[in-house]
């Protein structure tokens, strides 16, 4: 079996499938995809930052016509899905590009007694697992979800954006510590595990531009291990600690060394969107029947602050209103901010904070992080906070996410995307209520050391 | 029943009249072969278009049956070329075929899937290698062929039917799914009247990607 150390390539082009469009390498935004026009090509794992944006575009799929006969065809099959550690039963088509599965080794240790299982489960599934199971497009799910993730065996069913809130207090924080006291300016959003390992790979020296936040899934990984461990009376070691998120690249960050307190993992395992789809038709959960189910109290409990994260600006806008808040006293008069200005990938806006001309800037996707890093580099950028999201809309269009057959398709996704009301917001008062909460209960580990 | 493929049984259909192939004027999907890299997006919303009433919708996750296309991709050496129906005015695989399941309706030649019998009579006649012959299936599932069983094991044999390009027929924009989805702009509708003539049959043999 596959190990999922840092090694693990995660991202993998089947040679005997891939016919060298390269489509791949015109969407990969570092360059890692190598090989000629023509031939099967190769994922160069040393520069990918596994934002899965290969296997989201690629088109080319094992037809039975290249085979002698459908038995052959058959065979084939099965050879590739055990190749990829897919679930036997699955029935999708195969794709040349592919990334590394993690659910049969989760659907094992589900099965080992003496254990709390908990899961986490990211704002952009709700919007796209239905997707799956053939509804429209932006169908929120969130009650079937959880109803789903209590079927497959989940003793607790939580909710990344409580992290997500907890996230935004703790950047609102650092960032207005760095413009009053002086820290290293830009600072970057910590959210996304791509753009951390673009930053690592290309940017080293700009580490400490970087917010020192974990990302909203690492912070609930912490806080399950530790207050709600406390909450469950369990010892951290009986707790299996499962996220499902849109992203390929969150196993990668959650088996990072520095992803460990107290000699336990944040988080154990991570699913992808596709995954828990492929889980809940091999269990043979009738979702669209599903009743709707609330998410565990308290740690399930969020402001809805967390819910844009999924969107590009969504942590931005978040923090900033947070930030504002920490910092005059008042609210922001105008909660949605419009970033008005900005070149292709990169949006920028300027927010009156007290006396303080608070300059943001929003990248999406990767390829248009490098002009601005190149400016933070040579000293001529001069915004205060830089959201950089790795996949072209956030993390809605992330690799994990449900692949679309039609090009048309993908661009109306990004519209469905649900934005709630931000005037119903009230994130400052109760993540505020549950920082008191937490920091009375236990120590929590939420920042990393680069 | 799927109504996807059946335009054939509209009330307006010519079905029965003697006259199977017609002089109207066809409309075709045409490829410029030099320029395709071989992606087979075209095949993919191809079979996206055509699988709805399959319950195929948007995402791959729902797609439960192999992907069968209306375009085929091919490889010939070092170039890619996706091969597709030209509607013939005076379609040979009409001609070919013996239940009479093919004809050309409003420019456009189409195989009533019901009516097809599998017999790859038309896949011989066309000069083009645009058509498949591949086992029908409807909701999720093959339909099995009464009568017909493995021989061996004695469990039911898949029905066939033949298929290729119906331009989209049912699509509601008019625009081929293929011509949109090409990221290379290899496809391109063409007129009968005013393009290139059909080209001569080509003795080569392309496999299939
Ligand atoms: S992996 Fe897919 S997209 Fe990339 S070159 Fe191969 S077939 Fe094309
Ligand atoms: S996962 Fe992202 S970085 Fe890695 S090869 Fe694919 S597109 Fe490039
Ligand atoms: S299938 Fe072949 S013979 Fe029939 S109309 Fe199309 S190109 Fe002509
Ligand atoms: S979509 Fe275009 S480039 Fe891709 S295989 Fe089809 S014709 Fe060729």
């Amino acid at each position: 079996m596959r190990t999922s150390d840092s090694t693990d390539p995660v991202i993998h082009i089947d040679p005997t499938l891939c016919t060298g469009c390269r489509r791949c390498a015109g969407v990969c935004p570092v360059d890692a995809i190598e090989g000629l026009p023509g031939e099967p090509q190769t994922v160069n794992a040393d520069r990918c930052v596994i934002c899965g944006q290969c296997v989201q575009i690629c088109s080319v799929y094992a037809s039975d016509w290249a085979d002698s006969s459908p038995q052959a065809a058959a065979i084939r099959r099965q050879e590739r899905i055990r190749e990829r550690d897919m679930p036997a039963d699955i029935g999708e088509p195969l794709f040349a590009a592919y990334y590394s599965y993690n659910l049969i080794k989760v659907a094992d240790m589900m099965k080992k007694p003496g254990q709390l299982r908990i899961v986490q489960c990211a704002p952009a599934i709700r919007v796209s697992l239905a997707e799956e199971f053939g509804m429209p497009f932006g169908t929120l799910t969130p009650g079937k979800m959880a109803a789903a993730l209590r079927r497959l065996g989940f003793d607790r069913v939580y909710d990344t954006n409580f992290g997500a809130d907890v996230t935004i207090m703790e950047e609102g924080t650092e960032l207005i510590r760095r413009v009053t006291e002086g820290g290293p300016l830009p600072m970057f959003t910590s959210c996304c595990p791509a753009w951390v390992r673009f930053a690592e790979i290309e940017y080293p020296d700009l580490l400490d531009h970087l917010s020192s936040c974990k990302s909203p899934m690492q912070m609930v990984g912490a806080l399950i291990k530790t207050y709600g461990a406390q909450l469950d009376e369990v010892e951290p070691a009986n707790i299996y600690s499962v996220a499902i998120m849109p992203c390929t690249c969150k196993q990668f960050e959650c088996d990072r060394p520095e992803m460990e307190s107290d000699g336990y993992r944040d988080v154990d395992e991570v699913l992808t969107t596709r995954e828990l789809a492929y889980w809940i038709k091999q269990r043979g959960i009738d979702f669209m029947n599903l009743p709707d189910e609330e998410f565990d109290a308290p740690l399930g409990q969020y402001s809805g602050a967390g819910t844009i994260f999924g969107v590009t600006g969504g942590v931005m806008e978040a923090a900033i209103r947070t930030g504002y808040e920490l910092l005059t006293n008042e609210k922001l008069p105008k909660l949605q901010l419009d970033f008005v200005r900005g070149e292709e990938g990169i949006r920028v806006a300027e927010v009156q904070v007290g006396e303080l001309q608070l300059k943001v800037a929003v990248v999406a996707g990767l390829q248009h992080a490098y002009q601005l890093l190149d400016r933070v580099q040579a000293g001529e950028c001069d915004y205060h906070f830089i959201e950089v999201m790795g996949c072209p809309a956030g993390c809605i269009s992330g690799g994990g996410q449900p692949k679309l057959m039609l090009e048309k398709q993908k661009s109306m996704l990004i519209v469905h995307v649900n934005r709630p009301s931000m005037d119903t917001m009230l994130h400052l008062r109760c993540a505020n209520r549950m920082r008191t909460l937490l920091s009375s209960s236990c120590t929590m580990n939420f920042w990393v050391s680069r | 029943m799927s109504g996807v493929r059946n335009t054939l049984n509209r009330s307006t259909s010519r079905m029965g009249s003697a006259n199977r192939t017609s002089a109207v004027a066809s409309s075709f999907v045409v490829a410029d072969g030099g320029q395709c890299i071989g992606c087979k997006a075209c095949e993919l919303a191809c079979f996206a278009v055509h699988g709805q009433a399959s319950g195929i919708g948007a995402s791959i996750g729902t797609v439960s049956v192999p992907v069968v296309p209306k375009v085929y991709v091919v490889r010939a050496g070092d170039t890619y070329v996706p091969v597709q129906c030209r509607h013939c005015e005076n379609a040979p695989c009409a001609h070919a075929c013996p239940v009479q399941a093919i004809r050309q309706e409003d420019g456009v030649v189409m195989i009533d899937e019901e009516r097809c019998i599998g017999c790859t009579s038309c896949v011989l006649a066309c000069p083009f290698g645009a058509i498949e012959v591949s086992p029908v299936y409807r909701a999720g599932h093959v339909i099995t062929q009464s009568g017909l069983t493995h021989r061996a094991n004695r469990t039911a044999l898949p029905r066939t039917a033949a298929s290729k390009c119906d331009l989209c027929a049912e699509t509601e924009n008019g625009q081929p799914a293929c011509v949109e989805a090409c990221p290379n702009h290899v496809l391109r509708l063409a007129n009968g009247i005013s393009d290139s003539p059909p080209e001569p049959r080509r003795e080569v043999f392309f496999p299939r990607l």
